[in-house]
């Protein structure tokens, strides 16, 4: 079989419910979600859990003939799983620091939601490769919370205001490209 | 930067104050323009933090939201998910963890010097009890497992049973698949599960029938009777039997479980 075709056979394992080709996921990918999620101060039951949801997942996305997956199954897959962990860590914390009563949703509509953010930050991520090289190197900074005076230093600008203009102009270009696309308009609220 | 966008900037990094601030909000709350805005910028920031993930309110209204929830909740979307279900339960019932491996060789090599106490004391006071061997080296975690090579439901259940110890449902449910198998008149993989099964539940002459069936077919694991024969005798405290197919195993080295057979023949001498 070809990598391609392997590939396709994986996918189509998930879409039909297939157990030969979801146990071929297991063995190849598995190991590396229980080290990711056990790096990420997760446990092996983290693990599996992430492993369950993230195929669940992708399996209800794919059954649209117009899913497709432009890399790697094992790399588009790990990805997902790496999402599903962050889901998770975030939905804990709020569950600690939220006094607020939070609603205990059905699995389903958590794994619907999931897959739905997953699609949502994969448009997000999709749009950042149509700005500028410039512009997505200091939004990476902005956005994971770098310090303006830092992102002067790294990227050779005078003062921190010219980082403050810059990020503004760039975040624009990408609020832009977002909004442009009519996949957004399908991930938001009716 | 214009002046909206200044006003939004400051308003997004949480430096807008008293005064202000209300008469921002106030503007937002009617240019629907303005607030979508606002509302991707704040996406944006969410989105784009590799540290931080979105979470949709559950309640939201959205055509994608509802047709996956309807899928997952439909007879297509459950089956799916129990195929993972069964997956997962499989991967982690034939997958012991390397901290399991390491564990298992531990608990051998105790066993083993169990053994060795044992069979001093089998010298010293000539009350050995065949029984004890049999204990020591049944070991089921190490057989083949049957849904790698076959999706068939039913074994995959009898399979997960016998691994719960739960040997009389799992041997029913064996031998109504062998029953209904009519591609191979013996599936030596199964004929195995089912003569375990039925030493375990102290069928030991049952038992013996099946591993003798398994012996005289022409499957390639034919010669593997010899051993789980040898560990049924063991079993029965019949000695001689035990050395008898023992001796039958040992003749060729390519056997299963030759060199433990030699070792056990030794001890048994």
């Amino acid at each position: 079989m070809t990598d391609q075709k392997y590939d396709d056979y994986l996918l189509q394992s998930l879409v039909t419910g297939d157990e030969s080709g979801i146990r071929e996921i297991y063995k190849k990918i598995y190991p590396k979600v229980f080290k990711y999620v056990c790096k990420h101060d997760g446990t092996e039951d983290d693990a599996k859990d992430v492993m369950q949801k993230a195929l669940l997942q992708l399996s209800v996305r794919a059954q649209v003939k117009e899913f497709s997956i432009t890399s790697s199954f094992e790399g588009y897959f790990f990805t997902t799983c790496k999402n599903v962990w962050r889901r998770e860590v975030k939905m804990s914390k709020s569950r600690v620091t939220n006094d607020a009563v939070i609603d205990l949703i059905h699995e389903e509509k958590e794994i619907a939601l999931a897959a739905f953010e997953q699609e949502k930050w994969e448009l997000f991520q999709e749009k950042l490769q149509e700005i500028s090289e410039n512009c997505r190197k200091v939004l990476k900074f902005f956005f994971n919370k770098i310090p303006y005076a830092k992102i002067a230093d790294e990227m050779d600008y005078a003062t921190e205001n010219t980082v403050r203009q810059r990020i503004f102009k760039c975040k624009k270009k990408l609020k832009e490209a977002i909004q442009s696309d009519s996949r957004y308009n399908e991930l938001k609220e009716l | 930067m214009n002046n909206q966008e200044k006003e939004i900037e400051a308003y997004l990094r949480g430096e807008m104050r008293g005064e202000e601030l209300r008469a921002f909000e106030k503007e937002i709350a009617t240019d629907s323009v303005l607030a979508r805005e606002i509302a991707l910028y704040r996406e944006m920031n969410v989105l784009y933090d590799d540290a931080d993930w979105e979470i949709t309110d559950s309640n939201i209204e959205n055509r994608k939201v509802n047709e996956y929830e309807t899928f997952l909740k439909s007879e297509k979307g459950r089956s799916i998910a129990n195929s993972i279900q069964n997956v997962e339960d499989e991967y982690f019932d034939s997958k012991p963890s390397n901290q399991m491996r390491r564990f298992i060789v531990y608990v051998g090599s105790i066993a083993a010097i169990l053994v060795i106490g044992l069979f001093v004391v089998f010298q010293l006071n000539k009350n050995f009890e065949s029984e004890n061997l049999y204990a020591e080296y049944k070991n089921w975690s190490d057989l083949p497992s049957l849904t790698l090579r076959n999706s068939n439901t039913d074994l995959a259940e009898a399979e997960k049973l016998f691994k719960q110890e739960k040997y009389k449902e799992a041997l029913d449910l064996f031998l109504k698949y062998q029953s209904e198998d009519k591609v191979s008149s013996v599936n030596s993989q199964v004929v195995l599960y089912i003569g375990i099964s039925q030493l375990e539940l102290d069928k030991n002459e049952d038992a013996l029938q099946s591993f003798r069936a398994l012996l005289h077919s022409d499957s390639l694991d034919a010669t593997k009777a010899y051993w789980y024969i040898s560990l049924a005798y063991l079993k029965m405290n019949q000695v001689d039997d035990a050395k008898e197919q023992l001796q039958e195993l040992i003749k060729d080295p390519g056997n299963y479980k030759y060199e433990t057979a030699k070792k056990i023949l030794k001890k048994l001498k």
